[in-house]
């Protein structure tokens, strides 16, 4: 059975539709990450399946229950927000049981203390069990949060960017383990976030939201790979996809400035936007040249930027690769790696 | 010369706690420098001395072979940049962007057209009319950024300025920070903790951990031959896999491991750190180590595959073909070019 199910939801705030008729389901043990920019409406999402808020319309239901009369408290999920919400003079073991102790719970003082010591081995934050929360640094605060979420033992994880407020190096490691966490636990976890890596890392399938709307719901690789409109497709890589408005003439696509950029099928429109990932661009085996406006080397690869054909372009090229500031290349895209989107359809 | 140069530059706060400690750091003329390096590693404090928002316990900074350590901060000729903008409230994004020029005495027209091409190539030309409140927080954080490179000072310091935007803007304002940096040739010095920033932005990066500096170096060098441990870890996303070994001449052995790995040179006996970058390591049907996949991590244009073995965690990069199964045993194979060896006990390189 899903463990959670959307029907045509919405929600409106004044002027601004914070949620647009979303419908979605998420399975027992899948880990759906819902994927957007600030105010594309991730917070009210996750806040309404909380039950802190009420839907204008539709139907939400958690495993096959309909919960439109049903309290936050009475919903059994856990939500875990950005800014890790502690209580600051208590020690990480008060912390931990807090959720457990809540009237009508009625655990035994056993139990209790076996999940506290469960949820910090799993964390690993056993050594700081004594600790006041005061005392934690950030990414130790927000592994305490978490414990306090999965103490419960809820049907449903809600994560409300977790590790947005966490330094780099820690939001990469957590990632990883939280990723191992969810599916040892068998929970189904509602992560949002604006950060496409940690959506395509993490995701089973990834939600990508735009003012309250739903735009794609699929694998991270279709995400990645077929994005259904060019919104999409910007949202997702670092550095996202290029997108450049081409026309089409007997030998293939032409940039701006008439310049031959890619070969193209004879049944595609004149003019359209075309799309084309950064790796897929190679900086030999072209039909015209391109300056190179900039290097950037990331580790493994280095990203290039190119000004080609009176469009700036970027290609990901293996570190290995012989380029420098102000040399001409000539740049290919092989044919099947470009997506063909008409003008008509280019979103803002 | 050096343009900007910090000598045994050291703060200690009241209670005692050494918060930099002894840095030496010389910064060319028009160039972009990044401190590099977790919380409270010192990278801000050292910042501020420059910038003079903070009194140095000790040591020297000089700028264009001038003694600016006592110098107020007003008098010092750096433009700063932080993470939390604050704008004039009361005045539009164009004059908000337009004041710094307006203080340095550039008349009104020449600074409202600078204004506005930097607008232009933050793609904040719509909003050039509205009020600070009108906006949201990424916009106003970039609005702060167009403001701090209207004025082009001796120095720009950079606090953490894009710590607040969405990631897609973030790479966005990489190029963009770049491409003026490189324009304008104004001397540099970044601060951040995320590497990949660091990567993309600097001429030289400089890790800093608990108040030192470990390695100073461009970025790819720091990345490919790192000094120690630290700076393995740190730079790379994700970083360098590290595991313990026993060296023995020119065989390495792993915990758990099938094969020695013979490294093609003489290394003393005893144990090592043997460090490889995940695209040095390749999924085999055997190879010198075999364990089990932990986690594919779809990246987009590769993924990262996590391989539990008895040396430890391995990650290996892989293309995006079909991703490896939850619990499917694996081997790898370690591309030589890419091996490491670190001493455990010091944590530095064994060269």
């Amino acid at each position: 059975m899903n463990a959670l199910e959307l029907h045509g939801v919405s929600k409106r705030f004044g002027a601004v539709q914070a949620l647009n008729d979303v419908s979605f389901e998420l399975g027992a043990r899948e880990f759906l990450v819902v994927l957007g920019p600030t105010g594309a409406g991730k917070t009210t999402l996750l806040r309404t399946v909380a039950g802190l808020e009420t839907p204008d319309s539709g139907v939400l239901r958690l495993g096959g229950v309909d919960v439109a009369q049903r309290a936050p408290a009475e919903r059994d999920v856990a939500l875990v927000f950005q800014n890790f919400s502690l209580y600051p003079s208590k020690t990480v073991r008060e912390n931990l049981a807090f959720p457990l102790l809540a009237p009508g719970r009625r655990l035994a003082a056993a139990e209790v203390e076996e999940r506290v010591r469960w949820a910090a081995q799993l964390l690993r934050i056993e050594r700081l069990l004594e600790r006041p929360a005061r005392q934690l640094s950030g990414g130790e605060m927000q592994r305490v949060a978490i414990g306090r979420a999965i103490v419960r033992r809820p049907r449903l994880f809600l994560m409300d960017e977790p590790l947005t407020n966490l330094d780099a190096k820690l939001r990469e490691e957590l990632r990883v383990e939280l990723r191992e966490l969810a599916r040892r636990l068998e929970t189904p976890v509602l992560w949002v976030t604006h950060d496409a890596a940690e959506a395509l890392s993490m995701a089973d399938r990834v939600a990508v939201l735009s003012h309250g709307r739903i735009l794609q719901l699929d694998t991270p690789r279709t995400v990645y790979l077929r994005p259904a409109s060019p919104l999409v497709a910007r949202q997702l890589g670092s550095p996202p996809m290029n997108l450049i408005e081409v026309r089409r003439d007997e030998a293939g696509w032409r940039l701006p400035n008439g310049e031959l950029c890619a070969a193209a099928a004879s049944d595609a429109p004149r003019e359209a936007l075309l799309g084309f990932r950064p790796e897929h661009v190679r900086l030999d085996g072209g039909a015209s040249e391109a300056l190179v406006e900039l290097v950037e080397h990331l580790g493994p690869q280095q990203v290039v930027v190119l000004r080609w054909g009176g469009a700036s372009v970027h290609a990901a090229v293996p570190s290995n690769v012989e380029v420098a500031v102000h040399q001409r290349v000539r740049p290919s895209v092989a044919a099947e790696h470009c997506l063909v989107w008409r003008r008509t359809t280019i979103q803002p | 010369m050096s343009f900007l140069q910090l000598e045994k530059l050291r703060k200690v706060w009241p209670g005692g706690a050494v918060a930099v400690n002894g840095v030496d750091l010389a910064v060319a003329r028009g160039e972009f420098v990044v401190l590099l390096g977790p919380s409270g590693c010192g990278k801000t404090t050292t910042l501020r001395m420059i910038a003079g928002l903070e009194s140095s316990s000790s040591g020297t900074i000089r700028l264009d072979g001038r003694d600016i350590t006592r110098l107020p901060a007003s008098e010092r000729d750096i433009g700063m940049v932080f993470q939390f903008y604050a704008l004039y409230p009361h005045l539009t994004v164009a004059e908000n962007i337009a004041f710094p020029l307006e203080c340095a005495g550039v008349p009104r027209a020449e600074r409202l057209a600078l204004a506005r091409s930097l607008a232009e190539r933050l793609e904040l030309t719509a909003l050039l009319d509205r009020r600070p409140r009108a906006l949201s927080g990424g916009d106003q954080q970039r609005v702060a950024l167009a403001r701090a490179m209207a004025r082009k000072p001796a120095v720009w310091l950079m606090d953490e300025p894009l710590g607040t935007l969405d990631s897609a803007r973030r790479a966005e304002m990489c190029d963009f920070l770049r491409a003026q940096q490189l324009e304008h040739r104004v001397a540099t010095v970044y601060v951040t903790h995320d590497q990949d920033e660091a990567m993309r932005l600097a001429d030289r990066i400089v890790v800093m951990s608990a108040g030192e500096i470990l390695q100073v170096g461009p970025p790819q060098e720091v990345y490919d031959e790192p000094a120690g441990l630290f700076v393995a870890r740190f730079v790379g996303s994700p970083g360098m896999n590290l595991l313990e070994a026993r060296a023995a001449g020119r065989a390495l052995e792993l915990a758990g491991s099938r094969a020695a790995l013979d490294i093609a040179r003489d290394v003393a006996p005893g144990n090592v750190v043997l460090g490889v970058r995940p695209e040095y390591v390749r999924l085999a049907a055997s190879g010198v180590l075999t364990g089990r996949v932990v986690l594919d991590a779809f990246m987009g244009s590769h993924r990262y595959v996590h391989v539990e073995t008895p040396a430890g965690r391995v990650v290996a990069l892989a293309s995006v073909d079909a991703p490896s199964a939850h619990g499917e045993e694996v081997g790898l194979e370690f591309d030589l070019r890419g091996v490491r060896l670190f001493d455990p006990a010091s944590g530095r390189r064994i060269v």
